[in-house]
């Protein structure tokens, strides 16, 4: 009974799960919320979501949430509400400071009036200047620099949080991410995921910078979570697929509520507990690099891995890294060779008056008869 | 959940259902309680059930939670029944579902949403304060009051001549709580007793809650309102630092805790008639727990522990040398509680873990654990980056020179027996082990030992209810 | 550029190509030596170093026609500055004048040389270069496996599951398909597995320490002996010094005995190397060997044929001995000390062990001891700086540039669905919608979420207002949907990973039982879908292949496709038969039930799963890859045929 054991050697410093960071990426496309309006109007949505925000603070003292706005060309910051660099003011992380003030409600739990108020100000602002022109030029949003951006915070925020107080040693901090895979598997001072609030389709055109994204997102054990109201899914289902995220496209989107209440609250240290919903069968399908279309079968440069749905590449070069790339000698034959070889194949017995093909009468057509 | 909350947790089962019912009626309570009480799984239950239309099917709960995560599911469950969030409801003969308890949904609803108005998160002044005051003196304020407390207890035991007078200022009020909580025996003069010890290894956190339950148990007999203290107290860990809050609300039995508070350094009124009070961040982390003390930018105990480098000061060497970087006297009296220290500079002061040093810790009463856990908890940054932070054989150390002092370990508890078969009794001895209450085994005479039995009994009396199962 | 200073035989002189491109002479700088002149006709091959390679040389290989061997001349490129650049000059100029030849020639076969000799000549001597590697390789070649029946035959017996594979394929095959093509079809499938195979075949044992093997055993206070042929054969092998001492002893011996008495000897024990003992029994005639030096052995093993200068330590510590600095270095060094003889006899023992075995990671024809080679052998690789780095520099073009015109709101799907609304109108729609939430900012205490996020958990009367519930946002209808359908993926997540973990840890019996059909059934279900998928195998390698001559294969290969979805339907048949008989039997218990106790308990017939569902299920990707090909192979024919009938009109 008295053994020491090596086993409870690792006292947890802190009890209790890891603080949480939550990365919001609200797709503000208009366009599509535009068409989703008689549904789920963006107003309700918000307000959704801020509850949901408000649930995932609580579950967590320490839990902190970061929400930006991916519009149709830009993103932009919802919250924190980023600080101009000032030459006087060294920029904080959350600079509720800087939108005014929160009107005082002795009805809400203060923490939760900050983050709703720098929210709904700083969308207002990006709604008020958002014009119908910047509108008419695309219909799609900018998910990969959303995703690039929220990538960067989280990690900015991992090296706050690591054990070592930065203000010490600023050398060592700034080595730290190289080593971060080491460090985090030793004592994980913030676990992090991010949540795409997505209703726009045609991503397929981000394909590449999306991909990347998600393979960072990979490595640093970030997952990420669709939540799907709209626009079609192959991007995104990738991206949970490949993170472990979760996956959802609500079949009633008015329940958007309870949809993230349920499915999307759980953090990394209750996902551990949980059997989490499955996504259905993922599209694995990549774009292609030339036109950014989905394909089923596209060719691949052998250097850079590039892929194209069409063989005919200019100068036989890839277009990516300007290797040398036959695909017209080569591959082209294959694809096209099964209708030409057939005809001639069809026409050799027919001309030689072999019983195979032309005797026959029709095998193809014939089959469900044979049957 | 932390170590800190857990004896509140413990206070807060306790209570009768009535008072539950009463406490959960305040959004901010009911906020507090699901932020600082809860298991996280909890709480990912309770979310999940909180916009559901209708109860939550035993069977969909069990399919939810992982087969192998079953110890923590029992856990979440059994603080959930115990604090009357949930309850099991039986809507057919064979289908069960859990269900929340309307008030605590219905507050913490509005408190999610901001809605109702029940003014529970403090009532700002509406007037600006002429003498305002800024956080760093309410800091200050706070480090004073509370290591004046600490000074107090550890005074003579420390050796330290200046502790005593620091000592001093502690209230009437106060010593008479240290007393009673049995911090501190006063028959020659004030020493410090077991209880004390541990109190004092305690993160200050957890040293708030703990004076505050003994305030709490304290306060019926002083005519005050059980649910009025909680609520007051839970309202309080929602407040924001810095910010004036108006007397005006509160009930006679607050506005009475008000002034004990003061003295605890909790919160800061400029004098007893002032109709504003600043809650101090004593009182704005009383619902947060470790992780959020340990928060990178919370400079929460480089206020209060006024040590230079920080959250940590101590190093430990393989070979049970211990330097502490501090000038607190403070630390000093606490470290030297179980280490023999032998020089002190202006910011260090070294030292060494010996047999003797740790044995007359524990003849104190302070555990093994404990001193492990202060100095984890306290180890310098540096230290901080190795895992385990402590040297291993340092940490085996101090254990091992525990255990020569013990051979015998005693609990408390219940035995059952007379099981009438063999299932029965190990389907109970499962969930006995699953609760983590078991203490005691015997398969061949079907006996086991539990040290806690309510969850036990509710358990039996479940089953007794669904034969099926 | 026709002339390069090289030295031939350590001589320094001039490479020279003469300008017809017939010859190729070197001339001494020193008149000592004489020149060479080679006819460029006569030149077999011309190896060259390669480029990264420090030295510079070519190699021309020689076959003159008055002699028998081929002769080799290297030439080492000594310019300082531009050895690299004279050699790829010379060899690029002799290749020309060598394809030129030949081309006259005509009487050496010239690989393709017709259109333009550069490429071909540079095959042919990469083909020279390589040719010695590619003999071994051709072993594995994926023709030869596939025609190798004997392999195929030997995997057959070794891998049962193949084996059943096989036959139940060969069993349900078109009888149009010959057997050959039917085995041609299944191998080109698994040609990895052969090629495992034929690697593992291909190893065999090698010898072992045999003294170590033969333990005499002792029975009624005899020694007893149990040797083999063929280990008598290894003991004289392995240590030629009992071949001597038994050549010398045997006539007056018999054979019975000498055996006997050598493996209690303590002779014995020394050539096993183990430590002799004061204890241990004499033999006056075996131990007369005790002493004797293996001396032919120890000879042999000094002049072994060639050390590799890095560890030659005899060579070693006469070029650079230790003995004065450092410690000298007693762990390697030959000696006779007897301390730890087991040590070395095992050494010994393994090197004559592994001197039988032929090297297989080694070219036994690589020439030995050539200068470049001992350059190599001497570098200290571990103390050498990284190599140079020799990755092809990828130049990663900024992709938003490819057909960039083309992507835009105009090219993508959705963009007609939002096409209904002019950018002004979502503009507008969507500001106004916002407006609601943030002009509520104002008031006092911010915005009132409870009642923008539409829960009403009082108001929601749900059978009157269905219709209207259902769409508000939040309303308890929505809500519950929701709930529903994550609890439905949570399920769906139970069932994969609950399948997942079934694939490797319950038996087929326990997965049958969960879906609910007899053992028998899974069973024929799994053969069933086995076999399809190895006819859908086929018809695409037929389909694909362009081959005019397998048209027919693809036709009965369709048929047997469509025979397959037979076989799946009969399978779902008697399941289905399978699930009625369990309903009756269900439904006597019940009417059973009922007469004994008279009370009715309910009966759900759905609740007895299997049954054609099931199977059907389980079977809906394979028969929809079976429609696909029917489909593709259907469609292609009519094309082709309205393409003939097309040729026939206009003919």
């Amino acid at each position: 009974m008295n053994a020491i054991d090596a086993t409870d050697r690792h006292i947890k410093s802190t009890d209790g799960p890891p603080p949480s960071l939550l990365a919001i990426i609200l797709d503000t496309n208009p366009h599509a919320w535009a068409h989703l309006s008689s549904i789920l109007p963006l107003s309700k949505a918000v307000a959704s979501l801020l509850v949901f925000i408000n649930a995932h603070l609580a579950s967590g003292n320490a839990n902190e949430v970061a929400v930006i706005a991916s519009h149709s060309q830009r993103t932009h910051w919802l919250y924190p509400t980023p600080t101009l660099p000032t030459p006087h003011s060294t920029s904080t992380s959350n600079g509720h400071d800087a939108n005014g003030t929160v009107p005082e409600n002795a009805n809400k739990y203060r923490p939760f009036a900050v983050i709703e108020t720098a929210i709904l100000s700083n969308l207002t602002t990006l709604l008020n200047s958002t014009t119908a022109s910047s509108l008419s030029a695309t219909s799609t949003t900018q998910i990969s620099g959303a995703l690039s951006t929220a990538l960067s915070y989280i990690s900015k925020s991992h090296i706050r949080h690591s054990p070592v107080d930065p203000t010490i040693n600023d050398h060592s901090t700034i080595t730290t991410p190289d080593t971060d895979g080491i460090l985090g598997q030793q004592r994980v001072s913030l676990t992090s995921r991010i949540l795409i609030l997505s209703v726009s389709g045609d991503l397929a055109n981000q394909y590449i910078p999306v991909m990347n994204a998600i393979f960072a997102a990979q490595r640093q054990r970030i997952p990420i979570d669709i939540l799907k109201l709209a626009g079609d899914t192959v991007l995104l289902q990738q991206a949970c697929d490949a993170t472990g995220g979760i996956y959802m496209a609500p079949e009633s989107p008015q329940g958007l509520l309870q949809y993230l209440m349920m499915g999307f609250l759980p953090d990394a240290t209750a996902r551990r507990a949980l059997v989490l919903p499955s996504a259905g069968s993922v599209d694995f399908r990549a774009a292609c690099f030339c036109h950014r279309k989905v394909v089923d079968i596209g060719y691949v440069c052998s250097v850079c891995l590039s892929i194209f749905c069409i063989p005919s590449l200019p100068d036989s070069k890839c277009l990516t890294c300007d290797s040398h790339l036959s695909l017209s000698t080569t591959l082209t034959v294959t694809p096209a060779l099964i209708p030409r070889k057939k005809k001639k194949r069809k026409r050799g017995p027919g001309e030689s008056a072999t019983p195979a093909g032309s005797s026959t009468p029709a095998p193809g057509s014939g089959t469900p008869t044979h049957s | 959940m932390s170590a800190s909350t857990t004896q509140a947790l413990e206070y807060l089962e306790q209570l009768p259902g009535a008072t539950h019912k009463r406490l959960y009626q305040q959004p901010s309570t009911a906020l507090a309680v699901f932020r600082c009480m809860l298991p996280h799984l909890a709480k990912t239950i309770v979310m999940a059930m909180l916009y559901m239309t209708g109860p939550f099917p035993v069977h969909d709960l069990d399919a939810w939670i992982r087969t192998d995560a079953k110890a923590e599911k029992e856990k979440a469950i059994s603080v959930l029944e115990s604090l009357n969030i949930m309850a099991v409801i039986q809507e057919s003969p064979k289908n069960f579902s859990y269900r929340l308890s309307s008030g605590f949904a219905n507050s913490l609803k509005q408190a999610l949403t901001g809605g109702g108005n029940h003014r529970s998160f403090g009532v700002p002044c509406s007037t600006p304060d002429k003498n305002k005051v800024d956080i760093a003196f309410l800091d200050q304020f706070a480090r004073k009051q509370w290591e004046a407390i600490l000074y107090y207890m550890v005074g003579s035991t420390s050796g330290l001549r200046d502790s005593e007078v620091l000592g001093q200022s502690v209230g009437n009020g106060t010593r008479q709580l240290l007393r009673m909580g049995e911090f501190v025996s006063v028959l020659h003069g004030v020493k410090i007793t077991k209880t004390g010890f541990t109190f004092l290894l305690q993160e200050v956190n957890a040293q708030v809650w703990s004076l505050l339950i003994v305030y709490l148990k304290q306060a019926p007999g002083l005519g005050m309102n059980e649910v009025d203290v909680l609520s007051f107290l839970f309202m309080l860990g929602s407040l924001e630092l810095g910010q004036d809050y108006s007397t005006a609300n509160l009930t006679a039995t607050q506005l009475q805790m008000l002034e004990d508070l003061n003295d605890f350094g909790i919160v800061y009124r400029r004098s007893k008639e002032s109709s504003r009070f600043y809650p101090t961040r004593l009182a704005t982390t009383l619902t947060s727990d470790a992780g959020a003390l340990q928060n990178a930018t919370t400079d929460f105990d480089n206020a209060l522990r006024s040590s230079r480098a920080g959250r940590g000061y101590i190093i430990i060497e393989t070979n049970y040398r211990i330097y502490a970087y501090t000038s607190s006297l403070l630390q000093i009296a606490v470290l030297s509680l179980f280490a023999k220290l032998s020089t002190r500079f202006p910011n260090l002061v070294s030292g060494k873990l010996t047999k003797d040093s740790i044995q007359k810790a524990i003849g104190h009463g302070i555990e093994a654990r404990q001193i492990i856990d202060y100095l984890s908890a306290h180890a310098h940054p540096q230290m901080q980056k190795n895992n385990p932070v402590l040297p291993p054989t340092v940490m085996d150390q101090i254990r091992l020179w525990e255990y020569e002092g013990e051979r015998i370990d005693t609990t408390n508890g219940y035995l059952m027996k007379d099981f009438n078969n063999d299932s029965e009794y190990r389907d109970l001895v499962n969930y006995a082990e699953s609760l983590g209450v078991l203490t005691w085994k015997s398969d061949a005479k079907r006996l086991l030992f539990v040290d806690r039995i309510e969850q036990i009994s509710q358990y039996l009396t479940n089953k007794k209810k669904r034969p099926d199962q | 550029m026709s002339e390069a200073s090289t030295s031939y035989k350590k001589q320094d002189g001039k490479l020279l190509v003469s300008r017809d491109g017939r010859t190729v002479s070197w001339k001494p700088n020193a008149p000592s030596t004489s020149p060479l002149t080679i006819a460029v006709s006569e030149i077999t091959n011309l190896q060259q170093t390669p480029e990264k390679s420090a030295k510079v040389s070519i190699k021309i290989v020689v076959q003159r026609p008055s002699a028998s061997g081929a002769e080799n001349h290297t030439f080492a490129f000594t310019s300082a500055t531009a050895a690299r650049a004279e050699q790829v000059a010379i060899t690029s100029l002799l290749r020309k004048s060598i394809e030129a030849a030949r081309a006259q020639n005509g009487s050496t076969p010239v690989p393709a040389a017709d259109d333009g000799g550069g490429p071909s000549a540079a095959m042919a001597i990469a083909q020279a270069v390589s040719a010695g590697a590619r003999a071994e390789d051709n072993m594995f070649d994926d023709g030869r496996l596939m025609s190798n029946t004997d392999l195929q035959k030997s995997l057959l017996n070794a891998n049962p599951a193949l084996r059943q594979r096989f036959d139940q394929a060969l069993r349900e095959k078109p009888d149009t398909i010959t057997i050959s093509q039917f085995s041609a079809q299944f191998w080109a499938a698994r040609v990895h597995l052969l090629r495992a195979h034929a690697v593992e075949k291909s190893q065999s044992q090698g010898t072992y320490n045999v003294l170590s093997e033969v333990k005499p055993k002792n029975v009624d206070g005899t020694t007893r002996l149990n040797l083999s042929k063929e280990q008598i054969q290894l003991i004289f092998n392995q240590h030629p010094l009992v071949k001597k001492v038994y050549n010398e002893n045997v006539p007056q011996l018999s054979e019975m005995e000498f055996w006997s008495r050598f493996f209690v000897s303590r002779l014995f024990k020394k050539l096993k190397g183990e430590k002799i003992t004061e204890t241990d029994s004499t033999d006056p005639k075996l131990d007369r060997y005790l002493n004797f030096e293996e001396e032919a052995e120890r000879t042999r093993q000094l002049v072994m044929a060639h050390v590799p200068h890095f560890i030659d330590l005899e060579g070693n510590e006469q070029n650079h001995s230790q003995r004065q600095g450092n410690r000298p270095d007693w762990t390697m060094q030959p000696n006779t000390n007897e301390r730890v003889p087991i040590l070395r006899v095992l050494n010994s023992m393994s090197e004559k062990m592994l001197a039988d075995v032929t090297p297989t990671d080694a070219d036994p024809h690589a020439p030995s001891g050539i200068d470049e080679e001992t350059y190599k052998e001497l570098q200290l690789r571990d103390l050498q700086r990284g190599a140079s780095d020799n990755r092809i520099m990828l130049k990663i073009k900024d992709q938003g540039q490819f057909f960039s015109g083309e992507q835009d709101a105009r090219g993508s799907s959705s963009a007609s669905l939002y096409a209904k609304r002019t950018p002004d109108q979502v503009l507008s729609t969507i500001q106004k919608d916002f407006k609601t939430i943030s002009t509520n900012d104002k008031h006092a205490g911010g915005l009132n979420l409870e009642s923008t996020i539409g829960v009403q958990e009082d108001s929601d009367s749900e059978e009157d207002e269905r219709s209207k519930t259902k769409t508000r946002v939040g309303s308890k209808f929505t809500r519950t949907a929701a709930t529903a359908q994550i609890m439905g993926a949570i399920r769906q997540r139970h069932l994969h990973t609950d399948d997942y973990l079934s694939s490797s840890s319950i038996s087929s019996a326990d997965q049958a039982a969960k879906l609910g059909l007899g053992p028998t059934v899974f069973e024929s279900l799994v053969m069933t879908h086995n076999t399809t998928v190895e006819f859908l195998h086929y018809f695409w390698t037929v389909f694909l292949s362009g081959d005019p001559d397998r048209a027919g294969e693809a036709q009965k290969l369709v048929e047997t496709l469509d025979k397959s979805l037979d076989r799946i339907s009969a399978v779902a048949k008697t399941a289905e038969n399978e699930r009625m008989q369990k309903i009756e039997k269900s439904k006597k218990q019940v009417d059973d039930y009922m007469q004994r106790t008279g009370k009715r308990r309910k009966f759900d017939p759905n609740s007895i799963k299997g049954g054609a569902r099931a199977v059907t299920d389980m079977m809906t990707p394979l028969v929809l890859a079976i429609k696909t090909a029917t489909e593709k192979y259907r469609r292609a024919y009519e094309l082709q045929m309205a393409q003939i009938a097309q040729l026939q009109n206009m003919v």
